[in-house]
Order: structure tokens, then sequence, then C-alpha cells
């Protein structure tokens, strides 16, 4: 049992938290057919309760989720697991359909009407009595967290963001706040806009599929399931005091003491490689491997992927240059942070570029 | 509604279906809502506590009826009856009366409600026209004239009403004077039964009657409910939330009803009397309820009003178990509430919050027994806390430490100071539970050899002044016990009483040389210039006798223990390990190796006093302002502490709480064991040493160190700062220092000494004075030079006053205390008293021999037969007393010395007085003999 534990904790670490939720959405795409069959989903659901049930019996673990603030993120976890299951479920369903010449399910019911009279409203009226009684519930049976009076001598250890803003937080521990707090989300905005404009597959509207929007479905759910919704559930149970990593049976413990040895990509290339001195280098010159590393990767990298791959090239023709190139780049720059992620756990990398004198560091 | 089914993708049905269960399972959700808002644990409480202040009424009112005038009450009602039957002969005048006073109120009404009121209100408005029409340059003279016409309207309609009530006050008094009989027996009944209708009244509005439950009903109880939050509001000590202040506010007694009644002092908590009314909560009280409320001493959340919610703390494990069981209780201090409640037996902690600037609280004993403990103990030699700085230290000085002691007694003392005497207060450095290991002794050994060189070394040389003669064992034993010596030491032959303010001194014998202890006691500034020890004025036989004794009193087992030696490799490895961080290993070698056998014992003995900081409790040559080793417990408050800081290493929670008090009380029995199975480095391990305490010392400690607390309290509301505040503190800090309160009772605590005559059943009129009224009692340049040279007063007690070595500003800081103590405000006047002549002074002395004063008293060179109880000389009363407090003091002895004196009092009140003299007038024969006594010591006749 106490290996087990263990074995757990270890096992929730943030490489091999970050590699196996990967390899999970992997998993979850490859094998769609499978887990959307209702008997399977369901064991998969009866299977999930009963670890966190079991997992109900270790201090630690009931500790940090039985919190009035956490709750509410195993809400999420479950809502988001449904409704990415109902989803693939139509989607799975249609495809078959669709495969075997058949119309979507959507089309039997789309000669039906829905009135605003009295159906939507009615609808709408019943939705607000239900999202109230599901409100009312959750705050007669869960208390407002209220904590003690804030002192400028005592902060709270961890420190964190809003549930919803923990994805920003976590992509704080890689990259610098101008990047992580403002280009990034910036980005992310941007990139929500521009879909409609990139996207030019005319499929898929009014039913689901999976099959006829693979390019618009993958990324997306990559970028919403992996780089937001699991980086909540990171930073609200697995980000303890220190904002160190704690596993989900560890106990949170302030002292806690781990290795924290970083080291700059400049100081890679010239003490590493090269044996040199970097004390008195010009900064710039200093930094220089890390632009060139920079320059290729947002200049040199696409031309050459998409000269490499077919499946590329065929993307360029068909979306034209200039959607093609805002594509590569959101889509670079999304893979940014899990490539930095990767580069800190792998080579301890701190920063790519390194100007503390003028506040800039990548 | 037409029909579209089969194009409509919804069922209206479905839909109303859906609409009907959401619907009732809002509606049921709201009523939880109410009812979960509606249902609270303290009115459970102030249920139950109607309840039980009914019981409580009901016996009041049985008593009242049992000790009823019944007879009278039965006379009276029959007379009424009477009185009643007699007016029915006039009943139709009175009616007729009574008629005529309604119709004239119902004109009164007529007349000056709807006409004259009226009227009034319509001239301001005319007044307020005219005046506008006036700034508009218009002279309206037909509104003057309307103005002036509905004046004269009112003067008539006042004259009307002033007739009429004239008539209707005419009225009522004949019927008044009709029924005047039956009147006055109303009267007296309503007299008699007084008290019985009241609380009858109050049994009425405690029971649970339809009202009651109407007015409390769920969704009813916005308009005027019985059961209430009650709370004060302390706009005097703003609760400090760091960016801002917001007002007290505590609600403890929403619960705890009865807190300021009396009568409830047995009943079950939470409806439990305040223990202390006359000091707490009641409205006469020092700190009553509306200005000091309840949290600022007791902790907690003022505003919440449920068990958990107000963070109550409980006394031990055997209590917090049971609270878990009734009330759910869980660990607040654990949770992080902000201010959680001190358990109730550190409560006195609190005091500190406004009293902090006192050297003493009075009525907290065991604060200031914990207070007193961390000065004499030595704790404020490493920790600082704030209020006391600068108190003398707690060792001896080690200035001339080599003519005191043997290397070999010093060697043995701080190895195992307990072993020497197991009273001994200094602390024990070794051999505790983190240091027992064989690398660790040899290590330590090394270190204390090292030391002790470096002490000697700095140590001047001494050679006390006189050789001890030979003196009786038996003869200072029984000096040592009488004549005060054990105000401040304790000895193991006296078990009546033990004192810990100066050192133990059971073992002395094995200690100190006999040439050292006569000269310390005949003359101890000899030694020591800045000693507390005073001087009690021994002969030289007094001093041989008491240094025979002293001399015999030993420890063989002590004296025959091994000198812990060292070994000189160890210590070189200890020099290494100071010397590698700044030199690095082979630097620090290289250092060793320049250094001889001198340098290294000294460079090892300095690091070993830096390390344990023995400057903290001893005066040490170029160490006298170094800073203490320790927590520094006042910045920030260790009280207040949060919890994360305190470092609990791997100690088990079941058996020492993760709590501040837990913490304390862990450390203060084992200082050492929170380095339990860490790994740290022999220099890194926990150096506090052990002490040893007591369970109640422990307690006393931990009482001042919890009640260091961050609570903000606003200095009009600190006591020991305003007005003569700091001039009563600067007495009192004397007053502790050389524990003046071993002897005598200052504000009525200390007095130790007393507890052996009590013991031993000694007359407490032979014990050292009570000193409470002595700023009224003594003229000041008689106590400034009795401070500075005593002459005793009653030479011919066993007790003696000490010679304190006091500065002229220690006697003025005494002396004021004193006289602020008594307010005494202006005390350098010079006290005349009025010379008697004649008959008046022929009646004095007849008086004075009336009362046989010299039977107890002496007179100069007259003498009472038992010289050994007599009472002071009456000759000095002139020149020591101030003639008021003489007067009062021959009043009422008994009272002005707390019943401590042999004294009688000659003018009991409701007595007649004793002699004839002066007409039998109390007052004047107290005068007269008080002039008297003034006249016999200026030698007057």
């Amino acid at each position: 049992m106490h290996f087990l534990i263990h074995f757990i904790n270890a096992l929730f670490n943030p490489v091999t938290y970050f590699f196996t939720s990967v390899i999970g959405f992997g998993a979850m795409i490859r094998y769609r057919e499978k887990w959307t069959e209702p008997p399977f989903a369901l064991r998969i659901l009866i299977g999930v309760l009963a670890v966190l049930g079991l997992s109900m019996f270790n201090d630690h673990f009931r500790e940090i989720s039985t919190k009035s603030d956490n709750v509410p993120i195993f809400l999420m976890v479950f809502s988001v697991g449904f409704f990415t299951w109902l989803s693939f479920r139509q989607a799975v369903v249609n495809d078959r359909r669709l495969s075997q010449g058949q119309p979507p399910v959507e089309k039997e019911t789309s000669d039906k009407k829905v009135y605003v009279w009295p159906d939507l409203v009615y609808i709408e009226f019943i939705s607000t009595i239900v999202a109230g009684v599901a409100l009312m519930v959750w705050s007669l049976a869960l208390h407002a967290p209220l904590e003690q009076a804030a002192t400028p001598a005592w902060t709270p250890n961890p420190s964190k963001a809003p549930w919803y803003f923990l994805g920003l937080q976590e992509m704080l521990v890689y990259y610098d706040p101008w990047l992580a707090g403002v280009v990034f989300p910036s980005l992310i905005i941007v990139g929500l806009m521009a879909i409609p404009y990139i996207d030019k597959n005319p499929k898929g509207s009014g039913y689901y599929t999976f099959n006829e929007r693979k390019l618009a479905i993958i990324p997306f759910l990559f970028g919403f399931l992996i780089l937001w919704v699991t980086l909540i559930f990171l930073g609200t149970f697995l980000r303890g005091p220190g904002w160190n990593f704690f596993g989900p049976y560890e106990e949170w413990d302030p002292h806690k003491v781990v290795v924290l040895n970083n080291i700059n990509l400049s100081e890679y290339f010239w003490v590493k490689l090269l044996g040199m001195g970097i004390t008195n280098l010009n900064p710039v010159v200093r930094e220089l491997p890390g632009f060139a590393l920079l320059g290729f990767y947002f200049i040199g990298l696409p031309p050459l992927l998409t000269k490499k791959s077919k499946f590329l090239m065929g993307l360029l023709e068909r979306l034209g240059v200039a959607r093609y190139a805002v594509l590569i780049f959101l889509g670079l720059s999304m893979a940014a942070l899990p490539i930095k992620m990767v580069l800190r756990w792998a080579f301890n990398l701190k920063y790519i570029v390194s100007i503390p004198e003028v506040f800039f560091n990548i | 509604m037409a029909d579209f089914k089969d194009e409509r993708a919804y069922e209206s049905r479905t839909l109303t279906q859906w609409f009907l269960w959401s619907s009732l399972a809002l509606l049921v959700c709201v009523g939880l809502m109410a009812y979960l808002d509606y249902h609270r644990e303290w009115k459970y409480y102030q249920r139950r506590f109607m309840t039980l202040q009914r019981i409580q009424d009901r016996k009041q009112l049985s008593e009242i009826n049992a000790n009823a005038d019944v007879a009278q009450y039965k006379e009276l009602k029959s007379e009424l009856r009477e009185a009643n039957q007699d007016l029915k002969a006039h009943e139709d005048e009175i009616s007729k009366l009574q008629n005529q006073e309604a119709s004239l109120d119902a004109q009164m009404y007529k007349v000056k409600n709807l006409h004259y009121q009226i009227l009034k209100a319509q001239i301001s408005a005319d007044v307020y026209s005219y005046g506008e029409e006036l700034k508009n340059g218009k002279n309206d003279a037909g509104l003057k004239k309307k103005i002036d016409g509905e004046n004269n309207e009112a003067d008539a309609l006042n004259q009307q009403i002033f007739q009429i009530q004239q008539s209707h006050d005419e009225a009522a008094t004949q019927v008044a004077d009709i029924t005047a009989s039956r009147d006055q027996i109303k009267a007296k009944l309503t007299k008699l039964t007084a008290d019985y209708t009241a609380v009858r009244t109050k049994i009425q509005s405690l029971s649970f009657n339809w009202l009651f439950y109407f007015r409390n009903a769920m969704l009813l109880d916005f308009m005027a409910p019985t059961l209430q939050i009650q709370q004060v509001v302390l706009k005097n000590l703003p609760e400090d939330l760091y960016f801002a202040k917001t007002m007290r506010v505590d609600r403890c007694m929403t619960c705890h009803q009865a807190i300021d009644k009396k009568g409830f002092e047995d009943a079950p908590e939470p409806f439990r009397t305040h223990p202390n009314l006359d000091l707490f909560v009641g409205a006469n009280s020092s700190h009553p309820m509306d200005k000091v409320g309840c949290t600022i001493c007791h902790g907690g959340m003022g505003p919440a009003v449920s068990f958990n919610g107000c963070a109550h703390v409980p006394n031990d494990e055997v209590e917090a178990k049971e609270w878990a069981h009734k009330y759910g209780w869980t660990n607040p201090e654990l949770e992080g509430v902000q201010s959680v409640m001190a358990p109730l037996k550190y409560t006195q902690g609190s005091c500190l919050k406004c009293h902090g600037s006192q050297e003493y609280v009075n009525f907290a004993p065991q604060l200031d027994r914990g207070r007193q403990l961390m000065a004499t103990r030595g704790c404020l030699g490493c920790h600082k806390v704030k209020g006391l700085e600068g108190l003398t230290k707690a060792g001896p000085a080690l200035y001339r430490v080599k003519g005191k002691l043997t290397k070999d007694f010093v060697l043995k003392w701080v190895w195992s100071p307990k072993s020497y005497n197991t009273e001994a207060r200094m602390p024990s450095f070794f051999q505790q539970s983190n240091n027992s290991d064989p690398d660790s002794l040899s290590k330590n050994k090394a270190e204390l050899n090292s030391l002790v060189d470096y002490l000697y070394d700095k140590s001047e040389d001494y050679t006390p002044s006189e050789a001890a003669p030979p003196g009786s064992v038996s003869a200072g034993k029984k000096l040592v016990k009488e004549i005060g010596c054990l105000a401040c030491h304790g000895i193991d032959d006296v078990t009546s009483h033990h004192a810990d303010f100066a050192p133990d001194l059971s073992a002395v014998g094995s200690k100190l040389s006999a040439n050292f202890v006569y000269t310390w006691i005949k003359n101890p500034q000899h030694f020591n210039p800045d000693t507390r020890m005073p001087s009690l004025r021994l002969s030289d036989k007094e001093a041989a006798d008491i240094t025979a004794y002293l001399m015999s009193k030993k420890n063989p087992d002590f004296d025959q223990a091994e000198v812990p030696n060292f070994d000189p490799a160890v210590r070189d490895q200890l020099i290494v390990e100071y010397l590698t961080p700044q030199l690095g290993v082979g630097g620090a070698n290289a250092q060793l190796t320049q250094m001889d056998e001198h340098a290294r014992q000294m460079y090892l003995g300095e690091k070993t006093l830096n390390k344990y900081g023995c400057f903290g409790c001893h005066m040490i040559k170029g160490f006298e302002t170094a800073q203490g080793i320790g927590t520094d417990l006042t910045s920030p408050p260790w009280g207040s502490k949060q919890l994360g800081q305190l470092d609990f290493g791997f100690t088990d929670p079941e058996q020492i709480p993760h709590t501040h008090a837990g913490f304390l009380a862990a450390k203060l029995s084992n200082p050492r064991q929170f380095d339990k199975d860490k790994v740290v480095a022999f220099k890194d391990k926990l150096k506090m040493p052990n002490f040893y305490l007591s369970d109640d010392d422990r307690e006393a400690i931990m009482t001042a160190v919890l009640g260091l607390t961050d609570t903000y309290v606003p200095d009009e509301m600190t006591a020991g700062i305003h007005g003569n505040g700091r001039l009563l503190e600067k007495g009192r800090r004397v007053i502790a220092d050389f524990n003046c309160r071993g002897c005598h009772l200052i504000e009525d605590q200390g007095g130790e000494i007393r507890e052996m005559y009590n013991k031993e059943g000694i007359d407490l009129s032979l014990a050292p004075p009570n000193l409470k009224h002595e700023g009224e009692k003594v003229q000041v340049p008689w106590f400034h030079d009795f401070l500075l040279g005593v002459h005793p007063i009653r030479p011919w007690l066993h007790i003696r006053m000490p010679s304190f070595p006091w500065t002229d500003e220690k006697i003025d800081a005494v002396i004021t205390y004193f006289n602020l103590n008594d307010d005494q405000v202006y005390p350098f006047q010079k006290f005349v008293t009025r010379k008697l002549t004649g008959d008046d002074y022929r009646q004095a002395q007849q008086l004075f021999t009336q009362l046989q004063c010299q039977k107890c008293h002496v007179l100069g060179a007259q003498v009472p037969k038992d010289l050994n109880s007599a009472a002071p000389d009456l000759l000095k009363v002139h020149e020591r007393l101030k003639p008021d407090w003489v007067v009062d003091w021959l009043t009422n002895p008994a009272a002005m010395s707390d019943q401590n004196t042999r004294m009688p009092g000659f003018w009991p009140a409701d007595e007649p007085a004793p002699s004839k003299t002066f007409g039998g007038d109390g007052e004047k024969q107290r005068e007269a003999l008080r002039d008297y006594l003034f006249m016999l010591g200026n030698g007057q006749q």
C-alpha cells in the first residue's frame, strides 16, 4: 500500500503527468470508436469514481480535494469529460453513417421546428430554474471559503490565481510574465478570433463529425484539454506551497525542498560546449545562440517542414500562403509551451534568451 | 394554441412536466434556505437559558412569598374592600364628575388640537409669506392685518384652553378627594406586592406561549423576535485588519447569557456567571462589558455565533475530546483562524495587551509569576520581550569569578548544575536529549573546558577582605531562618517556605570558601559593587555563625564527582569546524597549527561563549551589551506567530499538539526534543538549555509568552503609560528588581515569607508589614532617610529590614511610587498639628492613659513588659507618620492593615466612645490623641 501510494505520487510528477496526458489525448483520438461506446464509457466512469472513492481514504488527498475551492474543479472535470464524450459519441455515430452512405443523425429531425414561443422561451425559462436550483444547492452545501484577513506579513502559500487562470499561472513557471501573461493570452484570443477566417472547410455544419474536421478538432482539443483543462487540474490539485509539485497523496508541506538548478541556453552553448567564460560577454553576443534558435523556429522551420511534409504542402495549396502562414505561426506559438516544458524538465533549461539587464527573457 | 404537433420538435406536455418538477425543486430549495438561515445554534441556547432563568425566578418568587407579610396583605385587602363599600354611596357623584371630565377632555381636544394648533401653523405660514413679500419690496398691509387678527384669535383660544384645563383639574381633584382613602390603601398594596409583581411579569415574559412562537416563527422573525443576537460594539478597541481598522464587535453574550448576571455561578456552561464580576464584565467593575467586551481578553472571533465559529480552544486534550463529542469541535488554530481563543488557563496572558507596560498586573498572579520567572530564570537573557528590557541579569557577574570559585567547581557545575543542587537555577546545557551521544559529549566537554579557561582568563583577581572566625552552626541556622535571608534564598533545612528569587543555599558549602561567605554577607558590595544582595547589618558574631552554618551545607556526592576532562584532538577538530566556512578546510588547519595551546583554548572559549550566549545571564567583561542569542519573542509577537513558523520537527502530533501552547509546553519541558530524528550538524543543534521547570512554573511562563500578541490596542486603552503611570512603573521596577514583595505585601500581592509565619503559627503582626497605605502613612523625609540608612522601627523583631545599596534615584522612585499609589499628589508638605493647651491637653493625656497605649507601645525609654512583641515607639510618630493617616488608623486599624495588626480598634462603629473625654465625641478624641502624640515627639508639654 505504502509502495503504491509512493508510486502514484511519483507518477504525478510534471513530466509523466504531462506526457501521460498527451499520450492519453492521442489514444482518445485514435480509439474513439471504442471508448465512445456507452458500456465502455460507463466502465471508465465507474473506474474513475472508484479510484476517487478509494483515494478519499487518504488524509492528504481528502484534505485537498474536499476544500470548498476545489470541489467545483471536480465538477468541471466531470462535465468536460461528459461533454467531450457526448460530442465524440455523436461524431462517431455520424461518421459511421456517413461512411455507409447514410445522412447524419441530425438529418432525421431537421424538418421539425422549434418555435420561439412557446418552445424556446419555455426551455430557457426551465433552464434558468434548473440553474438556480443548482446554484442554491451548491451554496447551501458548500460554504464560501472565507480566509483570514490579508496581511502583508503573511501571504497565503500557495498563492493561486482564480481557477480559470491556473493554466496561465502554470505558464508563468516556464515563461516570464510579459510572455506568459501578455503575449500568449493575446495570441490565444487573436487565434480564436482568427479561426473562422482560416477554416475554409464547409463540412460538419449542423451535425457532429470528426473525420470531416480533423484539422479543426485536434488542435483545438489539444489546446483546450491539454494546455488548459489539465493545467487547471494540475494547478489546483498538484501545485502546493512554494508552487512545488505534490503527488495526490502527498502532504502539502510548506518546507518541502526540491532541487531546482536551471541553466540558460547561453551557458550551455558558451560554457559547456565551447568552454568559454561568459561573464564579460556583451549580452547581445552572449544571447546570439538563443536568438538564432528562435529565428530558426519561427522562420526557418516552417518552410523546411512544409517542404518535407506532403500533408502540409497540401494544406498550403488549399489555404493559400497568408492563411497558411498565420496557421503555422499560431501552431508554433502553441507548441512553444510544451516544448519549453520539455526543455526545462529534460535539460534544466531556464531561458533560451536571457537578458536580465533589460528584463528580457524568453 | 394551434396544434403544430407534427412539425414541432418539442412537446408542450413534456416541457410542462419539466417545468413542474424544476419549480418544485426550486420551492424546496427556497424552503431549505429559509430554514438553514433560521435554524441557528444560538437560538437553542437562548431558549435553554429562558428555562433556566424561569426556574431561578420561580425560586425567587417562592422566596418572596415565603417572606411576604401575609397578615398585612390580608388586612390591606379587607380595608380596600371596606373602602370600596364606603364609596358606593358616592357612586353617582363620582360618575357625574367623571362624565364632566370626559366632556372637558373632548372640548380640550377640539379647542387645542383642532383650532389653536392649526391657527398657530397658519400664523407661521402667513408670517413667512409676509416676509417674502417684504423681500420683494411689497408691503402687503392686508396680510399684516390678517396676521394681527389671527394673533388675537390665538390669544383668545389660549385663554379658553386655560379655563378648560382648570375646570378639568377641579373635577379631577374632587374625584381624588372622594376616593383618597381608597387610593392610599391601593398604593400601599402595590408597594407591598411590587417585587412579586415584577418577578411575576418577568416570568410571564419568559414563558413559551403562543406569542413567543409567533414572534420567533420562521420568516416572521424579522419583525420583533425575542430571540436575538446580542452584541457590544467597542469603539475604543478596534480590530486591526492590517489595511484597515474596524470596530470590535463581541457577540459572546448571545449564548453566554448569564455572564453579567449574578446567581448563575454554578449553572452549566455556557450559562455560567463570570467568576470575577467585581473586576470584569460587571457594570461597576474596572473592565465593564460595554467598554472592554470579551475577545480582547479571551481572544476568539467576536462576531461569530456558533461554537466552532468563535474559535473556542480547550484547556487540554481531555476537554478537546469532550468538545469534539459534544459540539463537533475542530481545532481552529490548525484551520488558520485569525484570532483563536486563549485556553482558559492561559487567559491571564491577555492582560499584557493593555497592561504590558506595567511591571506587574496584580490581578493576574499567574502572569506576574511568569514574567518574574522570565527575569529570574534568565529567559530574558536570550529572548527579547517588550516591556521587560534592561532588567538586571539573572545570574551573578563573572568579573571576579576567579576569586570566588574553583575551576573544578565551575566545570562540574556547568556540566550538570542539578547534580550540585536540585534547586539550582542555572539551566542545563549538556547531557540533554540531543547531545548525549558519545560524539557530542566529547565535543561538549572540549567546549566547556575552553569556555571556563576563557572566563578565568578574563576574570579579575579577588581576595575576600576578612577571614572568617569560627562560629556556631546552630546559631547560624537560627539566624538564617529568622532574620530574613529566606525572603529571597531557599534552603533545604526550612520546608515551610522556599523562595527562589536568589540562589538556593542548600549546598553552598561545596561552592564557596568560608572567607568569601563571611566577607560577602557582611558586605556584599565588596565582591560585587553592583550586586542586589543587601546587607542585613550583621555583627561579626552573627556573620561568623551564619558562615559556619552555610559552610556546613555541603553536597558530598558533588564534591567527589569527576571533573569533565576533554580531549585536545576534539577541541582542535571543533576549532577547524569554526574556521572552515571562512578559510576552507585547508586554511583552517593551517590556522590551527599557528595557534598555541592557550590561543586554542581562548578561540574555542569565545566561540562557545557566543554559541551558548552565557552573557545573557552573566556580566562578562566585553560582553555587557551583547545581544541575546534566542528568538525575539515580541517582534513578531510569539503568540501571534504563524504556526508554520514553528518547527515541530518530526515530533508526533498526537503527543505534542501542533499548536502554540503545544509547542511551548514541549519546548519548556524538553527544549531539545524538536531535534529528534533530525539530520543536523553539531553546531546547528538546538541549544536552549533545560530549566527543569515545575508544572506550575511552566504554565506561568507559557501564560506570559502566549500573551505576547499583535492585537492592536490604542494608547488611550493602555495602562501604565499615562499621567503618573510611568512614575508608578519606575517604582514598581525597583520593587520587583529588589524583591520587596518577598517580605512585604504590596498592592495586596507578595509577602511570600508570611507563608512561613502562617505554617509555623507565628503571629503575622511580627512579620514584615503590609505596605498598603504606606504612601498615606509615612512622611517623605522620614521615608527617604529610612531607605537611605535603615534604622529599625521595631528593633526587637527577629526579621530585619535589609539595607539596600540604593542610590537616590531608586529611593525616589520607590517613595514616589508609594505616594502616587495612595493618591498623595504633593507629599512634600510640612505637617503642622494643633498644639493642645489647658483642658484639651489634660483630657488628651487622660485619654492616652485610659487607652493604655503603653501596654504595647514603646515610648522612648519606657518599654512594655513583653518587649519581643512590642509595638513601635510613639515618640517617633511626629517625624514618621502623616497626621491624617494617624486618625484613620485609630479609627479602624483592622481595616487599614487588612486584619494584620494587634492594635485594637477603640472606636468601633455604632458603639459609644471608650472615654468620656471631649464630651464622648470619638472623632475629637482621635484627633486630640494624634495631636498629643505629635506633641510628645516634639518634646512639648
